[in-house]
């Protein structure tokens, strides 16, 4: 797995493919020219860049994702919580909560939550 | 290409001198708004590109820094190789350690050179040709250099973003400046010459990107990308100078910090501690000597940061009172010094006026030459008068330039009551029995003599006054404009080509070539027949008073006769005796304009009755004369003058019927 990072304008360049997926290469193309004001082969080259980060493929022309949206920031919050907190996801909540306090919503939400990873 | 090699080396030098004059304005400066510094980087930028030299008296460039260079000027040497130069610059050094500034025998590959193919050439000629190539190379390598930086770079811009903002210094209403966001650059910067763009990291915040803005904004308003590109350039053609590269370096950091000035003026006083954390936050740390763009964080983060928190705001007497010396420093940078066009080199001198006279005893100098010849390369003749000989006394060297000779110098001229300041150049030959000469020009123009007799035993006491000049004398050129006295150039050629020449011809073209002449020499005086025979090319100083031999051509026993060369119909050649000798063609053909005007023409032919002459000129123009055979003749005669100084000639001949003949 690449850097899991993407930046503010990869993030964007990402979100077109994951909403729009699979599409044509020279779909792609289009929707960049529009949307961001791009070259063809300024989308070639960071469609590239992403694809040699093990986010997406570029196969016979159809851009598809090796890795959906979801799948992604969930791996990229795993990353975080990795790096940064050993992997203690309650250290991560004890750092969160440092400066607010759940509120009513949140709390019954988490224990929805907790529910539900149990049964499973 | 020497040329502008050699122009290059001036302006280098003549910038170096005010590269130190900022360093040291730069430190009193200090405090002062970097504005100031700035302008005055400019002022250099402006001496190391443009090679124009505004001439005054003015100039903070001592005389003796200014055309250095052009005092030692090879001018015709295009015809020698690189790999040729190669060579002859050992041969040079090797020659310069034994001791000397003999000329070298450069062998060069030109056609135009007959037997030997060598060419002379002073030593400091070849130095300066080879370091010509040198110098050309590493311009190659830095421009490629950067070439290479930039399309790297350039690279790296894909995937960006554009924003577009508005003036935000409010220089020009309703001006967008173009803005681009991008995941790759870790660092704002603006890029581009033409139409400036701005390139901001995209994780750059709200707040981050208005004092960034304003920072690059001003960068383009005052055309900063263009000035430093056009910084790049003049590094690269000064690279063999280490002043150029501080100066880069100092400029562009001072480019830097008067924009931050600006961004902390605008936003005001108390927000420079947030732009401090700014400029730590994209630091690159790395001194960028690239003809690429302005990064934010490049350069001296450390002193940007001190200089802003150590920045108060001055007094306005004291800015307006700063900007004014400022200008007035600005304008006298831009002076160079006035270059004397006289040479000492090169000319014959008669004894002239005396300037100062002490009796000495007859047996320390009785030598009382009425005429002085000093060579082209360096060389200084006397003789006692027309009649005798010329004597050689010995090389030239330099004396005026060593700092250490300026001191006994004076002393000299002190007690010989000349004004030093009169000065501007002068030489020193050391000659036998302690006697020594200096050759000295002044601002006027004027050249003297002094001689002098030297305590050896002392030489190198300063403090010894036993070493005096007893005479100085005014020298007067012996240069009559259009002169073929012989005298005058022999000398220069007698010392290269190193046999007793005798110089019989000459030839000047007023028109197409007013700068040059050649003349015509015999080698080897004693023998009468098939001697050494060349020409020599000089090249007359712009004031008219002096020469230079450029190059001389010898070729072995080609002369046949001294007093005569009698072309012949069937391409024998005949000696004054009448004798057919073994020789059948010549190369060259020297005559002495002013004592054989008339060419001869020998015609075995008696059909001819009519030859008709056409002349050819150098810009392709024709003429035709026509001439008669009388009678019997078997010559035609042509005057010399009605050649017209035609560059070729070509004939005809015509019999009784009018119709062409074979030339004869």
């Amino acid at each position: 797995m690449g850097d899991l990072k993407l930046g503010v304008i990869e993030s964007r360049f990402a979100e077109l493919i994951w909403s729009r997926e699979p599409l044509s290469s020279g779909e792609l193309v289009k929707l960049c020219q529009q949307e961001l004001g791009w070259k063809k082969s300024t989308t070639y080259t960071v469609l590239r860049k992403l694809c040699e980060r093990g986010i997406f493929q570029n196969v016979d022309g159809t851009v598809t994702s090796l890795i959906c949206k979801e799948e992604f920031y969930a791996l990229q919050s795993e990353q975080f919580v990795e790096e940064n907190f050993k992997g203690s996801l309650p250290a991560f909540l004890t750092a969160f909560t440092r400066r607010k306090k759940f509120s009513k919503q949140e709390i019954e939400e988490l224990q929805k939550l907790i529910d539900e990873s149990k049964t499973v | 290409m020497q040329s502008i090699f050699l122009t290059i080396f001036d302006m280098s030098i003549m910038a170096s001198v005010i590269i130190l004059a900022v360093l040291i304005l730069r430190l009193l400066l200090k405090h002062m708004p970097k504005v100031f510094s700035y302008i005055l980087w400019l002022v250099v930028l402006f001496r190391l590109l443009c090679p124009w030299k505004i001439e005054s008296d003015f100039s903070v460039i001592p005389n003796s820094f200014s055309g250095i260079p052009q005092k030692l000027a090879l001018e015709e040497a295009n015809y020698i190789s690189f790999t040729e130069t190669l060579s002859s610059t050992y041969e040079a050094i090797g020659d310069a350690m034994n001791g000397g500034l003999e000329i070298l025998q450069v062998k060069t590959n030109s056609e135009q050179l007959g037997n030997n193919g060598y060419v002379p050439a002073f030593h400091f000629e070849v130095w300066f040709l080879f370091f010509g190539y040198v110098w050309l190379f590493g311009v190659f390598v830095m421009l490629v250099r950067g070439l290479i930086q930039e399309l790297k770079f350039r690279y790296h811009l894909v995937g960006t973003l554009k924003l577009e903002y508005q003036d935000i210094l409010l220089v020009q209403e309703n001006k967008k400046y173009t803005v681009y966001l991008s995941d790759y650059v870790d660092t704002p910067f603006v890029i581009g010459i033409l139409f400036p763009k701005i390139y901001l990291p995209s994780t750059i915040s709200e707040e981050e990107k208005s004092y960034i803005l304003l920072h690059e904004q001003y960068h383009i308003c005052r055309g900063d990308h263009l000035v430093k590109r056009l910084y790049f350039i003049a590094l690269c053609l000064h690279w063999m100078n280490p002043l150029v590269w501080i100066a880069f370096s100092l400029a562009g950091k001072d480019m830097e910090m008067s924009c931050d000035e600006t961004v902390v003026k605008k936003l005001g006083v108390e927000t420079r501690t947030k732009y401090s954390q700014l400029l730590l936050n994209f630091a690159t740390g790395k001194q960028n000597f690239a003809s690429t763009p302005l990064a934010f964080g490049e350069g001296d983060t450390k002193s940007r940061i001190k200089h802003l928190l150590t920045w108060k705001k001055q007094n306005i007497w004291v800015l307006s009172s700063v900007f004014f010396l400022l200008c007035i420093l600005v304008v006298v940078f831009l002076f160079s010094p006035k270059t004397t066009e006289t040479r000492v080199m090169g000319a014959n001198y008669s004894k002239g006026t005396i300037v100062y006279e002490r009796p000495i005893p007859p047996e320390t100098f009785s030598n009382d030459a009425k005429h002085y010849c000093i060579t082209a390369d360096y060389h200084l003749y006397a003789r006692q008068d027309e009649a005798s000989d010329w004597e050689y006394i010995g090389a030239l060297e330099n004396y005026h330039r060593l700092v250490t000779n300026q001191k006994e110098l004076d002393g000299y001229l002190e007690n010989a009551k000349v004004n030093i300041a009169t000065i501007t150049d002068a030489y020193i030959v050391r000659a036998e029995q302690n006697i020594f000469y200096l050759v000295m020009q002044t601002r006027k123009g004027e050249t003297l003599l002094g001689i002098g007799l030297e305590d050896v035993a002392e030489r190198y006491d300063k403090y010894s006054d036993d070493t005096f000049l007893f005479a100085v004398y005014n020298l007067e050129n012996q240069f009559k404009e259009g002169s073929t006295n012989g005298n005058f150039f022999s000398r220069s050629l007698v010392h290269s080509v190193g046999k007793e020449v005798d110089t019989f011809a000459y030839y000047f073209n007023e028109k197409e070539y007013p700068d040059y002449m050649i003349a015509g020499f015999l080698a080897d005086k004693e023998e009468n027949r098939f001697q050494d025979m060349g020409f020599a090319v000089f090249q007359i100083g712009k004031d008219k008073k002096s020469y230079r031999l450029l190059q001389y051509y010898c070729y072995e026993d080609a002369a046949f006769s001294k007093n005569g060369v009698y072309p012949c119909a069937d391409a024998a050649i005949v000696d004054e005796n009448g004798t057919l000798t073994d020789k059948t063609t010549y190369d060259v053909i020297l005559i002495n304009n002013y004592t054989n005007n008339d060419v001869f023409h020998d015609i075995d032919n008696d059909d001819v009755v009519k030859m008709e002459l056409i002349l050819h000129f150098l810009d392709g123009s024709e003429e035709t004369l026509n001439y008669s055979v009388f009678g019997k003749r078997d010559m035609i005669l042509v005057h010399w003058d009605d050649l017209k100084g035609a560059n070729r000639v070509s004939w005809h001949f015509y019999n009784r019927d009018g119709e062409e003949i074979e030339a004869p």
